[in-house]
């Protein structure tokens, strides 16, 4: 051939490549410190014909194109098939739940504090409270320490918006903010369309005047705990279970601002110990790259996971924090890194704190490449759903003992 | 005097079988032949009047039908005083997903709800394959109201939404203002119903 034509074809060559997904054989990039060139996977696997050979024949090429095609064909026809097996048991699993509810309502709804005493309703508990009983029983069990009336809603509402008339109120526009990013997904809180969005707003009027007392201000992630809310309760009671939730010491101090910065290191030390004890491994490698918890755990907390975990995950976590306190956060935030795990050994900063964020791209191109959603939480492109979490969590059984938190707490945080 | 009651409206069933083809004709008097599927809910309000002066609003809660959000449940059946479970005449499977929807309504929301049954796609009559009579001995045995559309042709869909108006006990007093203060989502349904609106508002700040 012509060297016209070998230019072409190799152009052919070079532009079909570019537009292919990437192989299927290497859903993960090995990316072991660039300087050492390619990995062994890399040397074996060819992505490009390199240019130092002569391009393939046509013929050639059209098979290994159509090779390609049916790879790619079967690799989302299996990705369908786990999607769908994952859905059915995910549907198993509710109508488990909701074939309790006689349970529920006999034993648990006149006094939800029977399952304290009774580990057969407790595990009920963690397995997820029924949907139609979650408004009554998130309400009871978050209670109402601070003592707010019914009217302080509409009361702090009514001041929210003087303020906001008169151009005094200080946050507006951050809550505009963090509510147009709040469960994208559900189209319930965008801007203009979401039927809930001005609730949601009226909501975090209200939260951020209750606070202003105490000398604080909108914090981000507070529109996530408040959408979580009201898709639960009506707006008055998500406002005082709001307040109430929100003032356990471990969510305080994280949405206390500068003024709880100490106790938020304090926290960070308890997680460290922790990670340290159950993943050693990860522990030493976040340490070697001086990724300490402040890099991801205010990430997970304020929002209370819903900016990570699907939204359905979410709901049985929250069940199971507004029953046990802070120390399950801890939990699930441990079992956040243990499904990570493997994802956690790259030795490059940047890298790891990509993949925290939920920016790992090579996780979203096989995200893409199977079809899956991508406006979810962001850590579902990791395979982080309800089940997979849960696994973690009750991996755990074997070795949280509820005496060492209360130890960390009481050596970390003595004055409380 | 005229008067004006509001009412939440729930939208139920499977995919697909044209939940939000039916608001839009309702609403807007308009069909899509390829209308994208709904996520999470949309929401509309339509205005129906009846006679003696009184009209009726509906806030419609038009849900998506995939079952990815269970936990949405709550929200849906907050205060809903109407719900409109459709199936697709042509589609037996989603008669079953009704009587699904059906038995959670009755299980979950408020027991006063007022529960409508639509058999939607009426244009399609060649490949019917839910007769009416069966769809409509179910009704009675519920006590449901039932009727077909076709979101298409609009044959019934006014009927259907003015039964239910019909039906809804006006004299009961109108929703929470908490749960009916905002009508978001397409503007200039109904112009006039504002000023009634406002006027309802409790709060005078």
């Amino acid at each position: 051939p012509s060297p016209t034509h070998r230019a072409i074809q190799s152009m052919a060559v070079s532009l079909s490549n570019e537009n292919l997904p990437p192989l299927p054989l290497s859903p993960t990039k090995h990316q072991y410190s660039r300087s050492l060139g390619p990995s062994v996977l890399e040397k074996v696997i060819s992505k490009t014909r390199p240019t130092f050979l002569p391009p393939k024949p046509k013929q050639e090429d059209n098979k290994h194109l159509a090779d390609w095609q049916d790879i790619m064909r079967q690799s989302r026809l299996a990705a369908d098939k786990r999607r769908k097996a994952l859905q059915d048991r995910r549907l198993l699993r509710e109508k488990k739940v909701e074939e309790t509810l006689h349970i529920w309502e006999k034993e648990i709804l006149p006094d939800w504090r029977v399952v304290n005493k009774n580990s057969r309703l407790r595990k009920l508990w963690w397995k997820g409270v029924p949907t139609k009983l979650r408004p009554a029983l998130w309400e009871r069990a978050v209670g109402n320490p601070l003592a707010l009336n019914k009217d302080s809603f509409r009361m702090c509402l009514s001041r929210a918006k003087r303020a906001l008339a008169s151009g005094t109120f200080p946050s507006a526009a951050v809550i505009d903010d963090d509510v147009a990013t709040t469960l994208p997904s559900l189209h319930l809180f965008l801007p203009e369309r979401g039927p809930m969005h001005t609730d949601l707003k009226e909501l975090l009027y209200a939260w951020v005047v209750s606070r202003s007392d105490e000398g604080l201000g909108y914090q981000r992630g507070a529109a996530r705990i408040a959408a979580m809310l009201l898709i639960n309760l009506p707006i008055q009671k998500a406002f005082v279970v709001m307040r109430n939730l929100l003032e356990r010491h471990c969510m305080r101090s994280f949405f206390g601002g500068d003024a709880s910065s100490a106790d938020v290191d304090a926290y960070y030390r308890i997680f460290d110990t922790l990670l340290a004890d159950a993943m050693p491994k990860i522990y030493f490698n976040f340490k070697q790259h001086h990724i300490s918890p402040a890099s991801y755990l205010p990430d997970w907390l304020l929002p209370l996971f819903l900016d990570h975990l699907p939204f359905e995950a979410c709901a049985r976590l929250w069940d199971v924090f507004i029953l046990e306190g802070d120390s399950f956060l801890y939990r699930a935030s441990l079992a956040i890194l243990a499904v990570l795990e493997p994802r956690l050994f790259f030795p490059d900063k940047q890298e790891l704190l990509e993949l925290l964020r939920g920016e790992n791209k090579a996780a979203i191109d096989v995200a893409i490449r199977e079809g899956n959603s991508l406006d979810g939480g962001k850590y579902e492109i990791y395979g982080l759903n309800e089940e997979s979490i849960w696994e973690r969590i009750d991996a755990m059984e074997d070795w949280w003992r509820d005496s060492t938190w209360t130890r960390l707490i009481q050596r970390e945080l003595p004055d409380l | 005097m005229s008067k004006q009651f509001q009412f939440k409206l729930v939208l139920l069933g499977e995919s697909a079988v044209g939940k939000s083809s039916l608001v839009l004709r309702f609403v807007k008097d308009q069909f899509d032949d390829y209308r994208e599927s709904t996520i999470g809910a949309a929401f509309l309000t339509q205005t129906v009047t009846l006679e003696h002066n009184t009209s009726v609003k509906f806030e419609i809660w038009d849900t998506a039908g995939q079952e990815r959000y269970k936990s949405l449940a709550p929200m849906y059946y907050r205060n809903a005083n109407c719900a409109v479970v459709v199936y697709d005449i042509t589609q037996p499977a989603s008669l079953e997903k009704a009587r699904t929807w059906i038995r959670e309504l009755q299980r979950q929301a408020d027991p006063s709800i007022v529960i409508a049954l639509c058999g939607n796609k009426g244009d399609l009559e060649a490949r019917r394959q839910v007769s009416q009579e069966e769809a409509k001995k179910y009704a009675d045995e519920e006590g449901l109201m039932w009727g077909e559309t076709s979101a298409k042709s609009g044959d019934g869909v006014s009927d259907i939404f003015m039964a239910i108006a019909k039906k809804l006990p006006l004299t009961a007093p109108p929703p929470r203002a908490g749960a009916s203060r905002n009508t978001p989502g397409r503007p200039a349904v109904d112009l006039n119903k504002q000023a009634a609106g406002d006027s309802n508002d409790p709060c005078a700040c």
